[in-house]
Order: structure tokens, then sequence, then C-alpha cells
């Protein structure tokens, strides 16, 4: 077998058990949420106990656990994840719709953090306890103690309330009919201060993993040969310690993209952002569960989908990782 | 050990500013006796410029010092609850992965993914939509979305340790695996946990603070992210409002990462002092 394609089989069959018992917990969660759907969908339309027993039928609701899990395994299967109270409209058509912003917004936060966190962490670990690294380390330790939302609200009350330079929320001017070029750079502009509120928390983590990473590296035998051969200090800093303390931070990255697509809830929430996150809080909000338990499972779906990329990519970086038959987990 | 983290200046300043914190907290009601949401003053006294209102009040005449001193209660009593679930949680799980054999540690691990696979936040929120909003269901929440991180590492930490000779004397003695796993191999990965508390301790105040920010918090206790968000509908001409109880949240949680950086510095046998 090919040393990638392999990995990627077997990180693909590996998730399959993972996305099961997420299925099976919420199917478990939505019999455990007080009222059925029905219930839900009387509270805002009305309608006598006959009309909701008509509904129960029709939904199979009226039917015992077992039958109505293989019912909705079975609608699964047809990405039918049912009908959302909110929207009616399908749940599966809802997310699909509002999925691309979120993606756009991480993909953006994700590139701010990592690129500009590692590259700070660099800077930090080149020069271990120098004056710049103390600094920057305490930038990282703050930065990694704000709550993304108060972030979000302070820049608005600079960049917006102050110096009204950017637009205060929203995805895009409204009705604005912009096309091609100018809308793309009406949707940049919107989306600067989201962006950052949700980057440069993460920044932090990134800037303070790196540097702790490239302290360790700094000990290494190798170093010391680095420095036998006669190379300067910031050659050492760049080509021998970064590149070692790199690898780990990735893993992270894995890690972290939960995290920061459940961090896009707050986010899109300040920033009245009609994406995912935003979905995800009005589901809660409005008790439309077959939504809530839609926006849950494509959450997991994309985390894991995105966790196999990376770590395929990261055996792409690391040969070592792959050879072996069996992948500890 | 002690004597070391007293000498780094990160654990002795994030150890003083949560000592504050706590001060802050247990002295609430003397300070300022009373509800804390209730109407006293004007509404929207900017902060410093009344003795007795010393941070201002909020549009309904609310003391802003009051609700930071009572949210300091909501945000310990929070964030200690919830790491102590997390930790007793992700340790037994992570050691009975680690120490169970093949069968049981791939299930708890594939379950553990599973947790780790919805993004955190939108798992808290769903669990306080099917409980309600309430503080029990808010430490529930957070426990749900650290404890696999914890176990996971636990369960390094473990596999690690029962390849050692002291495994292979206990077995020989006849020690039950329950008793290994529990007794000597579970202490000797506690650094590996004590090293990770502070990470959860700091994650809770930040989801708590999130949760009540959006609404979602109990709505019987006043916090500070509860406070931030009420001030959000009076940001342009009173910014103060939101500003103040998002920098208690700040500086607790800084306080608390500060603690975790002395504690691992004290740890690190290379750093000399």
């Amino acid at each position: 077998m090919k040393r990638l394609p392999g990995l990627f089989l077997r990180r693909f069959v590996s998730a399959i058990p993972v996305i099961l018992i997420v299925i099976v917990a919420l199917y478990v969660l939505m019999e455990l949420a007080p009222g059925d759907a029905v219930d839900t969908y009387l509270a805002s339309s009305g309608g006598d106990s006959e009309f909701a027993a008509n509904f129960r039928r029709l939904w199979g609701l009226d039917q015992g656990a077992a039958p109505r899990f293989f019912a909705y395994l079975g609608r699964l299967a047809t990405l039918d994840l049912g009908q959302s109270l909110i929207f009616s409209r399908p749940v599966f058509d809802v997310i699909l719709e509002r999925l691309p912003t979120t993606l756009l917004l991480m993909g953006a936060s994700i590139f701010v953090a990592f690129g500009l966190g590692t590259t700070l962490g660099l800077l930090a670990g080149s020069k271990p306890y120098s004056p710049g690294d103390r600094v920057l380390s305490l930038l990282g330790l703050l930065l990694y103690a704000v709550p993304s939302f108060w972030l979000g609200l302070i820049l608005i009350i600079i960049f917006s309330v102050w110096l009204n330079i950017v637009p205060v929320g929203g995805f895009e001017t409204i009705a604005s009919d912009k096309k091609g070029l100018e809308r793309i750079q009406d949707i940049a502009w919107h989306l600067v201060l989201p962006v950052l509120s949700l980057g440069l928390i993460y920044l932090g983590l990134y800037l303070r993993l790196m540097r702790s990473g490239m302290v360790e590296v700094w000990r290494l035998d190798f170093i010391r040969t680095a420095w036998a051969k006669g190379l300067t200090q910031n050659r050492i800093a760049i080509n021998h310690v970064a590149r070692n303390a790199l690898l780990p931070v990735i893993t992270v990255l894995g890690l972290q993209l939960g995290s920061m697509l459940g961090g896009s809830v707050v986010i899109e929430s300040v920033f009245a952002i009609p994406g995912f996150g935003r979905l995800a809080y009005e589901a809660v909000i409005q008790r439309d569960f077959p939504l809530l338990i839609g926006v849950i499972l494509i959450g997991a779906a994309t985390v894991t989908v995105i966790n196999i990329v990376i770590d395929v990519a990261y055996g792409w970086l690391d040969p070592r990782i792959g050879t072996q038959q069996k992948v500890k987990t | 050990m002690n004597f070391r983290f007293c000498r780094s200046w990160e654990g002795v300043l994030g150890a003083s500013i949560l000592m504050v914190i706590i001060l802050m907290a247990i002295f609430a009601t003397i300070v300022r006796p009373g509800d804390p949401q209730a109407i006293v003053a004007a509404p929207l006294l900017p902060p410093f410029t009344k003795i007795l209102w010393p941070l201002g009040t909020d549009r309904l005449g609310r003391d802003i010092l009051s609700g930071i001193l009572y949210g300091a209660r909501i945000s310990l009593l929070i964030s200690i609850a919830a790491t102590v679930v997390t930790v007793s949680f992700g340790t037994v799980m992570g050691t009975i992965s680690g120490f169970m054999g093949k069968k049981i540690d791939e299930m708890i691990m594939r379950f553990s993914e599973a947790f780790q696979a919805i993004p955190g936040f939108i798992l808290v929120l769903a669990l306080v939509a099917v409980m309600g909003s309430s503080i029990f269901s808010t430490i529930i929440g957070i426990s749900a979305t650290s404890w696999a991180g914890l176990a996971r590492i636990v369960r390094a930490e473990i596999l690690s340790l029962r390849e050692r000779e002291f495994v292979a004397a206990d077995r020989a003695i006849g020690m039950r695996p329950f008793d290994i796993a529990f007794r000597d191999v579970l202490p000797n990965a506690l650094p590996a946990v004590f090293s990770m508390t502070s990470v959860i301790v700091a994650n809770a105040i930040l989801i708590e603070a999130a949760l009540s920010f959006l609404g979602l918090s109990d709505p019987n206790y006043i916090s500070w992210g509860k406070m931030v968000a009420e001030g959000r509908t009076v940001i342009r001409s009173a910014p103060y409002l939101s500003i103040i109880p998002g920098v208690a949240i700040v500086l607790m949680v800084l306080a608390v990462n500060l603690i975790g950086e002395g504690i691992i510095e004290a740890l690190n046998p290379h750093k000399k002092f």
C-alpha cells in the first residue's frame, strides 16, 4: 500500500465509529429534550390535540424508540436532517447555505492566528529570555486570556465607534447590488474585525507553543553541532530550531479547529454575521432541535474531515509518519 | 517546589491577582450588602466620579462595583466546580483506558474522539438547551467539552508508566489490576494532570463568560459576561459598561495562566534561578 493513500484510508476508517457515536449521542440528546418536535411546532403555530396526533403519525413520532432510531439513521443516510422549525426549510439546505461564510471567517482567522502567531513565536524563541522574548511572551499570555466576544466589542468601540473606519457588523452591505471585485472588497472590509477578534485570541496560543517548542529544541545536541559548524544564531534559529518546533504546533492546529468553530458562535453573534455559528445560537434560543442536531452533526463532520486532511498533510511533511502498519491513536 | 514557585515572578503575580479576586468574592456581602441587581442610584453614572459608586452605574442605575464583586463569586464557583468534575472524570476515564486492555481502551478513545469532534462551545450550547439555563447545566456543559483532552493525556502517561518495573512488582505480589491502576500508577501520572489544570480552569472561566454573554447562563445570578452583554446596548454612549467587567474576566484568566506558567517554571529542572 502506498504510504499517503494508506494513511488517508486508515484515518477515514477510524473516523467512522466516531461519527456513529456522535449520531447515537445526538439521538439520545434529542430524546432527553423536553417535548418533541410537534410540541415545539405547535407552540408557534397552535392547533388542537387531534392535529398534533396527526403530525406525530406523519413524522413517525408515535412509534417506539428503536423503530424511530432506525428511521432516523435511514434519513441521515440520504442526508435528510429533517425540517427546521424556524426556517420551515430542510435543515441540510439551511446549514449548507451558512457554512461557507463561517469557513471563510475561520480560514482567515487561522491564517492570522497561525501565520502571525508562529512568526512572532519564532522571533520570541530565537532569543529565549531576552527582553524582546519577554514582551512577546507576555503579549501571548495576555491575548490568551481575552474573551473573544469582549475583544470584538473593544475593536468595535475603537474602529467603528471612535474612528468610524470599518462597519459595526454584518457580512456585506445589504441590498447594495455589488458584484465581482467590488463585492469581495465589501465582504473583506466587513470581515476585518471578526477575523481579528477570532484570530488574535488563538494567535496567543500559537505564539506560546512555537516559543516553548523552540526553547526545548535549543537544548538538543544537534544545535550544539550547528554552533560548532560556525553558523550564526539567526540561521540556527530558522533552519534548525524553528523547523523542528513547527510540527507539534501543526498538531495543535488540528485540535483547535473544533474550538475555533465553536468560537464562531460568539463572534458571529457579536458582529451579526449570518453564518454557521449564528445558526447554532438561533437554534438554541428558539429551541429548534432538528436544526441544532443538524448543526452539531455537520460541525462534527466538518472538524473530522479537516482533521483527516491535516493528518495526511502532516504525513506528507514528516516522512516517518504512516510507515508503520498501525497508527497509534 | 513551593520555593521555586515563589521565585518565578509569573507565579507570584498570578497568585496575587487571584487572591484579590477570591477576597472580593468572600467580602462581597460585607462591602456591598443586599441584592447586586437592585437599582440604587441614577442610571449611567460614569466611573470614578462618585465616591459611593466608584465604578459608576449601568443604564438601569445598578451599581457596577456590586456586579463585579458578586460576579467574582459565580466565576470562581463555576470554574472550580467544572474543573473538579473535568479532572475527576477525565482522570478516571484516562486511567481505565490506559490500563484496562485493548477493547475498553479502544471504546473509551473513540468515545473521547467523538466528544472532541463536536465543536466545544456548540456542545455546551446543546447541553444547556436540553437541560435549561442553570449553574448546574453550565458546569456539566463545560466539563463535557474538557474531559476528553485530559483523559487522552492521562492515558498517554499511564501507557508509558504501565511498563515500568514497579508495576511488574505489583503484579508479582498479586495486586489486583484495579488497585495497581488507581493506587500505584495514577499517583505517578498526577504531575501531568496538575500541569493541565490551569488550562482547564482558564477555559472554564472563558466558556462561562461567553455563555452568560449570550444570555444562556443562570438568569438568577449576575455574572461578568452578562454585564458585558448588557453594556453592549449602550456601547456608543457608555462603553465603560462593557469594558469594566471584561477587564475583570481578562485579569482572572490571566492570573490563572500566570499561575500555570509559575508551576511549569517551578517543575522545569532546566531552569536555573
